[in-house]
């Protein structure tokens, strides 16, 4: 056995007839994936005639007497005409952005290919094209070329190796992976194509070599709709599913109608109708999960879309609040900058009313940059864009060095200032220090600011050691009720707005925020206007803090 | 070496400088301040991050990266973010300092700090 099989008649058949099938399968997945398209289209064609010259080649293959041979012959070579100019029209649909062509020159091609295709079938010319059968090998009717066939074998060449030079060409220019990938796979495909169908050629010039890789064509198709098929994957899992469906209720209606038991007709005749029904069904209900995963999928990727473009916008907001906080701090730094270099006698001694003057102008400067600094952060918080650095901290020595700050201040306004730091030596809490130290410093800085008179308070003490109250008290302005309820939301003032504090009126606004962030409760109490005001910031003791008071 | 490329902040920080007894040399940009840094040898360099030709990150990692110049830079710059002071953190600068937040005699005191810091961990 084993080899043999390559010397008889049927294996040349069965092969021609299974390269017809797979031909024809995928000619009508790929014609129906996508009918509009024209690489489709053509591929289709392209498939056909493939199928066609195999279906001739099986019949060919089977004929009984030399006469019926002959006309096999023609029949499969009509169809064979055609496969290099489908081929190549298929390639150009693939490439044609990048390598244009012109119209005459697909009328010129297709001319020439109808012509043979005339001289094939015209009983007066068909012996110019082929021009009998006579045995070769193991073949009874082997075909021989006509005077013409010549010709037409040089320009089938000459078309599939401009198919493959375009292809080769236009190959750096595609600029998608997919489309590059597809291209390799059409040239693989024609390479194998070419040495297959070669090995025909042979015998009908009297070389004595079977066409052993005649069944690869049917590999070459394959190669082919998957390459075009590549990108619908999931399309072409649904159409598979159609054909076999369809395939299935062809099989029961044929067992039906051959049966020739009138009982086991109607029973296969119930299973068809039954099969039919589901079949129905199930082709539906497939078509409807791929437009609605196809309407999905289309929605992900405008989601993704939209989605980088809001990221791009974002980044560009930020990018400008930055820029624009830059911007706005560069002309206060060198007023700042003068003024100190003038109030502190770098270039000379000021008399009192001249350092008066420029200390307000230095003052207002930083008023104005504080404005700045509170913007920005209210901009960060409301992005979501306010990093904190979180770090087990010692809150005590915070606290301390805050006291010391502004006991100076608060005397150059002749308050008393008090302060008790109750907390013990050591008080650890999860805090960022910078922005937790700018709420207590915001929240004294009101206190000396909204009091005429009297004292400020400070104290840090700790509630059941799981919890540290940082408050300030004074006997300043005090707080009415309706301005109590809205004094941590932005832009309000306390009582205070009458006197021209120069604050952002953002200050507890974000004093609310920062110590929200560590868990935290901020709240305010007063017995009302001009009786004082006390603000609180409650604070969780960070876990595993042992050292207390 | 003050790197900065406002006329404004030049003129003040050279004033206050000079006036603590200070030699300045002032650079508008960070392609200037390549070129002049290794012939002035200075004890310190206060850089801006903004500026034209050449920014302060890109001044930054070339002094840090491609010289042998062991010389601390100081980040002054408007630019508050964290990205901001991450990276010349990163890139190997001493510090950085926001310039709306100091007066010139501040500056000149944070300046000095920062520079006893430096020595004190040399010195470890």
């Amino acid at each position: 056995m084993g080899l043999d099989i390559f010397y008889s008649t049927d294996f040349y058949a069965v092969s021609a007839f299974i390269n017809c099938l797979t031909s024809l399968t995928l000619g009508i997945i790929i014609y129906f994936e996508n009918r509009k398209h024209p690489v489709n289209q053509i591929f289709a064609l392209f498939a056909l005639s493939v199928s066609v010259w195999s279906l001739g080649y099986t019949f060919w293959q089977i004929s009984s007497s030399s006469q019926m041979a002959l006309f096999w012959v023609r029949f499969f070579m009509a169809a064979a005409i055609f496969t290099a100019p489908f081929y190549f029209h298929f390639v150009y649909a693939f490439v044609k952005k990048i390598y244009p062509l012109p119209t005459i020159f697909f009328v010129c091609m297709y001319g020439i290919a109808g012509f043979f295709f005339l001289v094939d079938v015209l009983p007066s010319l068909h012996h110019l094209f082929v021009s009998h059968v006579e045995p070769a090998l193991f073949f009874p009717y082997w075909p021989k070329p006509g005077v013409l066939y010549d010709i037409y074998l040089g320009l089938w060449v000459s078309c599939l190796l401009y198919a493959g030079y375009i292809l080769i060409k236009a190959y750096k220019y595609l600029n998608n992976k997919i489309l590059k990938r597809q291209a390799v796979f059409i040239l693989f495909a024609m390479i194998i194509a070419f040495t297959s169908g070669s090995t025909n050629y042979l015998l009908w010039y009297g070389i004595p070599v079977a066409p052993f890789a005649n069944i690869c064509v049917s590999l070459y198709v394959l190669i082919l709709g998957y390459a075009v098929l590549k990108h619908h994957l999931f399309n072409i899992k649904a159409l598979a599913a159609n054909i076999v469906i369809m395939a299935q209720l062809f099989i029961l209606l044929l067992r039906a109608v051959l049966t020739a038991d009138t009982q086991e007709k109607i029973i296969n005749y119930t299973i068809l109708a039954i099969s039919t029904i589901i079949g129905v069904f199930l082709i539906r209900s497939l078509d409807k999960e791929v437009k609605s995963r196809n309407k999905i999928e289309n929605l992900v990727k405008e989601l993704e879309r939209a989605n980088e473009q809001l990221q791009s916008l974002d980044t560009l907001k930020s990018e400008f609040i930055s820029l624009a906080s830059h911007q706005l701090r560069s002309p206060l730094t060198v007023i700042k900058g003068y003024a100190s270099t003038l109030t502190d006698g770098v270039v000379g001694e000021l008399t009192l009313k001249q350092k008066e003057i420029v200390t307000h102008i230095y003052t207002s400067a930083q008023g104005l940059a504080n404005v700045v600094e509170d913007f920005l952060n209210v901009t960060k918080i409301e992005q979501g864009g306010m990093k904190y650095e979180f770090a087990r901290v010692d809150i005590v020595p915070v606290v301390q060095d805050l006291v010391s700050d502004m006991k100076i201040a608060s005397e150059d306004k002749h308050l008393t200032f008090l302060s008790l730091v109750d907390a013990g030596e050591h008080c650890y809490i999860q805090a960022d220090t910078t922005k937790i130290r700018q709420v207590f410093l915001n929240l004294v800085d009101n206190s000396i600011k909204y009091t005429k008179e009297g004292y400020v308070k400070v104290t840090l003490v700790k509630q059941n050691n799981k919890e540290v109250v940082f408050s300030v008290a004074d006997s300043g302005i005090g707080i009415s009720f309706d301005t109590k309820a809205k004094l941590f939301t932005k832009f309000s003032r306390g009582e205070g707005s009458v006197i021209n504090s120069g604050g952002s009126g953002l200050g507890l606004y974000l004093a609310q925020e920062i110590v929200k962030a560590h868990n935290g409760q901020i709240h305010v109490t007063s017995e009302g206007v001009g009786k004082g005001a006390t603000f609180s910031v409650v604070l969780p003791i960070a876990g595993d803090d042992t050292q207390s008071v | 070496m003050i790197i900065e490329d406002d006329k404004g902040l030049q003129d003040i920080y050279t004033i206050n400088f000079e006036a603590a007894g200070y030699e300045v040399f002032i650079e508008g940009d960070g392609l200037s301040g390549i070129s002049e840094v290794v012939e002035a040898m200075p004890d310190v360099i206060l850089l801006d991050i903004m500026m034209p030709n050449m920014d302060g990150f890109a001044f930054l990692k070339a002094v840090k990266e491609h010289t042998s110049l062991n010389i601390p830079v100081i980040v002054c710059s408007n630019l508050s973010d964290k990205e901001t002071t991450d990276k010349a953190l990163q890139y190997g600068a001493s510090a950085v300092l926001l310039k709306v937040d100091y007066s010139g005699k501040e500056l000149i005191q944070r300046v000095e700090h920062i520079l006893q810091e430096e020595k004190a961990k040399v010195a470890v």
